[in-house]
């Protein structure tokens, strides 16, 4: 019992306040404005969670990194996913908000790496063995199809016994 | 016929083929922590910033430029920042030309104001109500700790607690 209380302490103490009072103190950055890049025309307002939600599935938590940022509820991602809807409101688009992430937390951060040259191994590589395995398959099968079934004895091809062990050797076959 | 024990060059060299790619990866991969998190901040210009601290004074990057700075991110339900605490409360009192600066990350004002009052406080530190710094700099959890040079460069990430032995080096890179 009291290791499940001290277990309990441990936990409680590693475990940020849900909520906060922080509202009441102005951040100096606007945090509708990506540095450098205009956004775009907003999407309706119906449309804002979605959206977000749709970017942070696509973004890996930096604290639980086996979750998305949309499903994760470390401060990391929470912080995150509010950055998302925030931009996405603003008016950027996937690829600004993704941008975005990845110039501060690199390209680690997307759950599945882009389709470009760089990463064609991982997406070309499962197919290219999976097809080498099954050419090479195709071809045992064919090569086994090609043997007879029965391999005829050398006595068969007009094979003359080159000493007396050979000659009961091949006797004793054909018996 | 292949001679008995001879080697069969063909088998050979496809399993070279297969074999040689997972040894390349599993040697490069069994050096790498899985879960570090790539630093692509470091050697980069600091993020700009404009934050209050908790007495209401402003600080941004621009005013701290010439001045070598520590930027620590902490919070009161973190163990390794308390563990860190004292350890930076002497290195601020003993390099006074260092900026030393806390962001308060994911944690209350007032347990904050606890926490400094009952363990000491010799630098400031900065309220990041929504965390939009910490994005900034590519923070992940806390505690986590940026050395900048008097450039305003990004010397050195330390995404854990910080020891003696790792402090003072790093000190002496941005006091350069």
């Amino acid at each position: 019992m009291p290791i499940v209380v001290a277990l309990l302490g441990l936990a409680l103490a590693q475990t940020p306040p849900a909520g906060g009072e922080f509202g009441a103190i102005e951040a100096g950055e606007d945090l509708s404005v990506i540095p450098g890049i205009a956004a775009g025309e907003p999407p309706p307002p119906e449309e804002v969670a979605a959206l977000a939600q749709h970017i942070g599935q696509q973004l890996r938590c930096p604290v639980c990194q086996g979750l998305s940022v949309a499903d994760s509820t470390s401060p990391a991602a929470v912080n995150m996913q509010r950055r998302i809807k925030v931009l996405v409101a603003a008016g950027y688009t996937e690829a600004d908000i993704k941008a975005f992430f990845i110039e501060r937390y690199g390209e680690w951060l997307l759950l599945a790496p882009p389709a470009d040259r760089r990463n064609m191994l991982i997406y070309v590589g499962p197919g290219l063995v999976l097809g080498g395995g099954l050419a090479w398959a195709a071809y045992t099968m064919m090569v086994w199809r090609k043997e007879p079934d029965e391999v005829p004895l050398p006595s068969d091809q007009g094979h003359a016994p080159k000493d007396r062990y050979e000659q009961r050797l091949l006797a004793e076959l054909e018996d | 016929m292949t001679r008995r024990g001879a080697v069969n060059v063909r088998y050979l060299l496809a399993g070279l083929v297969v074999v040689l790619p997972l040894l390349y990866f599993l040697a490069t991969g069994f050096g790498n922590d899985p879960h570090a998190v790539p630093d692509v901040r470091t050697g980069t210009p600091a993020p700009r910033f404009d934050l209050v601290d908790l007495d209401g004074k402003h600080w941004s990057m621009e005013e701290l430029k010439g001045k070598p700075v520590v930027l620590n991110f902490w919070s009161t339900w973190c163990g390794p920042c308390k563990y860190e605490h004292p350890l930076l409360l002497q290195a601020a009192k003993a390099y006074p030309d260092v900026v030393f600066l806390g962001v308060i990350y994911s944690d209350e004002p007032e347990a904050v104001r606890r926490y400094l009052a009952q363990k000491g406080q010799a630098y400031p530190h900065l309220v990041d109500p929504t965390g939009a710094i910490a994005i900034d700099f590519g923070v992940t959890g806390v505690p986590e700790s940026f050395f900048i040079d008097k450039q305003g460069t990004i010397v050195h990430k330390e995404a854990q607690a910080l020891y003696p032995q790792t402090l003072q080096p790093l000190l002496a890179r941005i006091r350069q």
